[in-house]
């Protein structure tokens, strides 16, 4: 896989991105006090938030053997989807709801890694953007424009927001149900998005509601080996990586550094696991997202210096 | 038309157009060997010579579906449609062996739609019996012939995008829809021998998730068979049933509809096979003795999966197993030409 780009993207792409204050969404239904990186709507509706480019720490200290050891980790400037993919999205590109819990504004799930990764490409298209996946082998092409499916860096660094406990809302597991649709409070289903609070960068549903793909191929000893800048990822493997947990999902699971490997269902007519979903990434315009924002808390990981 | 649709075109167009043939027989030369593990090919392939139901599959010729008649050793191939301009798809030949439903898709870009027909084993009297619906089968008198209506007036391959069984009586031509009008996204319906069940897979509909499911064919219950994967088949006797329990093994059952709740039991493997390669859409011969199945690599592509209708699915063959064993089975076709959706074609009855 190639590296992440950092700085191509014109600002003429970004003509058409209106600031999410002027145009409402789904995600704004809860009023944030913390200060965020600014927002961007897409062309097809969706809203991204400026993920500032940073180092921090990922991995868990406490926490499993694959999070471990904790590394520093840099991550270029990036957009990263305010909320999971609801079914209202995924239908404007795809025909056929493959969700088991219905609703336009519930997350997308039952798709496949290979189906999210698809889902990137056409919206890529419908915007006119340079798709980022190689249809024909699945590769992403991390240089191109277009939407593609987060690195594992990339949504744990947006996932922590610069906060570095267990969860952005800190360690206790009884503060998660003000932020999460989990097993405790989920009801055994989806629940509409954005109807928890945003993590302190206004990023919704980081943990619970549905887990999220991304990019990576999962290895239980990445961590050992992986670059610091930008990592990817191993090149090949049979489970992609989940992160999130999901409404399904107990508090152990629904942490920042939790990682966790799945079959991509690459071609799986029959994918129906109800408890995974996605959201796209995308690169960040040139003048976007290159100073790294304040520090979200005291125990702040994120910072412009290597 | 030369390809299966507009986006599909543009991706799969290389493929299609210069290697399908080649590529497929490389693949299968490559990935999968032509027999089961545990069989003799030969001596089953001989065993076949034997038998006198045939068997028709779709497969994809110089970019166009075409469905093929072959005997049961999968000897005297004849093309029954030789349409350049319309791809047919998804064959299900009626129980007297006289006469074949299929889908079609026609149509190029927006106004690209899958039809379904009926038509002589011969290929001739091609008559339409509905526009925008998909996967047909035959009711046991071979009388009327049920189809799933599409979801969207746009054209997809995502097979579960389907709404509503529909019931054509072909003397009067006349359609009837299924009396639960919740019925969506169903696919692969097939109808039991004794008229009374549709057994069919539903995928993110009517409540379930993923389910294999029986449905009243006249009446309102649903019940779920509790049995993972998908297309079910029902065999000749209304007893067993068999259907794809993963990518990769082919299971068979004893289904039981006589009480108050139709139950399967006894599963039993039989067709196994190993990633990458994928077994699916078997189908009982009339007699039950064997099972006919189709058999291909998967791939690390994006897009629709190989196994769904009128997919591209290069390497792809057809197979006939021995229903009485485990992995006794034989490839009849060899060429990988996206070989998919058999049905056998029981004998011609005589007429009265």
């Amino acid at each position: 896989m190639k590296a992440p780009h950092d700085e191509r993207t014109t600002v003429g792409s970004w003509a058409l991105a209106v600031l999410a204050a002027v145009l409402p969404s789904s995600c704004d239904r809860i009023e944030e006090s913390a200060p965020l990186p600014p927002t961007v709507m897409t062309k097809s509706g969706i809203e991204m938030v400026v993920i500032p480019a940073g180092w921090f720490e990922m991995g868990g200290a406490g926490g499993r053997d694959d999070e471990a050891p904790v590394h520093r980790v840099w991550v270029d400037a990036f957009l990263m989807d305010r909320c999971e993919i609801t079914q209202r999205h995924y239908g404007k590109l795809v025909l056929g709801n493959p969700s088991h819990f219905k609703g336009p504004d519930h997350p997308a799930e039952q798709v496949s890694w290979a189906d999210a990764a698809w889902y990137c490409n056409k919206r890529s298209r419908a915007e006119g953007l340079q798709p980022c996946y190689n249809e024909e082998t699945a590769e992403c092409h991390f240089d191109n424009e277009g939407y593609r499916l987060p690195t594992e860096a990339e949504w744990e660094y947006a996932c922590r927001a610069g906060t570095q406990s267990d969860r952005h809302v800190g360690p206790d597991p009884r503060r998660l149900a003000s932020c999460a649709w989990y097993k405790a409070n989920a009801g055994k289903t989806t629940r509409p998005v954005a109807t928890r609070k945003p993590n302190p960068w206004g990023l919704y549903d980081t943990y619970g509601n549905v887990a999220e793909w991304c990019n990576d191929v999962y290895e239980k000893g990445y961590y050992g080996e992986s670059p610091a800048r930008n990592p990817t990822g191993p090149t090949d493997g049979e489970r992609y990586v989940l992160r999130g947990g999901a409404w399904n999902s107990g508090p152990d699971t629904c942490r920042s550094a939790f990682r966790t490997g799945e079959d991509p269902g690459f071609q799986d007519a029959c994918f129906s696991r109800d408890a995974i979903g996605f959201r796209c990434v995308r690169r960040a315009p040139a003048d976007g997202g290159r100073q790294p924002v304040e520090k979200a808390d005291e125990a702040s990981a994120g910072s412009a210096q290597p | 038309m030369r390809a299966p649709g507009a986006a599909t075109k543009t991706r799969y167009a290389p493929l299609i157009g210069l290697a399908a043939s080649a590529l497929g027989t490389l693949l299968l030369m490559a990935t999968g060997p032509v027999s089961g593990a545990d069989a003799t090919g030969a001596d089953l392939r001989k065993e076949l010579k034997g038998v006198a139901f045939r068997i028709v599959y779709e497969t994809l010729r110089d970019g166009n579906w075409e469905l093929v008649l072959v005997n049961a050793d999968g000897s005297n191939p004849v093309n029954l449609t030789r349409t350049p301009q319309v791809h047919e798809l998804y064959p299900q030949a009626s129980p007297d062996g006289t006469k074949i439903c299929f889908s079609a898709d026609e149509g190029e870009g927006a106004s690209k739609v899958r039809n379904v027909y009926w038509m002589n084993l011969d290929g001739t009297g091609r008559t339409l019996v509905a526009k925008n619906a998909r996967q047909a089968c035959w009711s046991p008198d071979g009388k009327a012939i049920a189809y799933l209506g599409g979801e969207f007036d746009r054209f997809t391959y995502c097979d579960f995008a389907t709404r509503g069984i529909f019931i054509h009586d072909l003397a009067t031509g006349k359609r009837r829809e299924h009396p639960n009008n919740d019925i969506h996204h169903l696919y692969n319906i097939c109808w039991s021998p004794d008229g009374k069940w549709f057994l069919a897979t539903v995928h993110a509909g009517m409540g379930f998730k993923h389910a294999i499911l029986a449905i009243e064919a006249d009446g309102l219950k649903v019940f779920n068979l509790k049995i993972p994967g998908c297309r079910p088949d029902v065999g000749p006797d209304g007893k067993r049933v068999g259907w794809g329990a993963s990518d990769w093994t082919l299971r068979a059952g004893d289904l039981d509809c006589s009480g108050p709740t139709p139950t399967v039991v006894n599963h039993r493997d039989l067709v196994t096979s190993k990633k990458p390669i994928k077994v699916y859409h078997s189908d009982w011969s009339p007699d039950g003795k064997y099972m006919t199945f189709s058999h291909g690599p998967s791939t690390k592509r994006l897009g629709f999966a190989p196994e769904m209708v009128g997919v591209p699915a290069e390497g792809w063959n057809i197979c006939v197993a021995d229903a009485s064993a485990k992995d006794r089975w034989v490839a009849i076709t060899t060429d990988g030409a996206c070989n998919k959706e058999p049905d056998w074609v029981p004998p011609r009855k005589a007429g009265p």
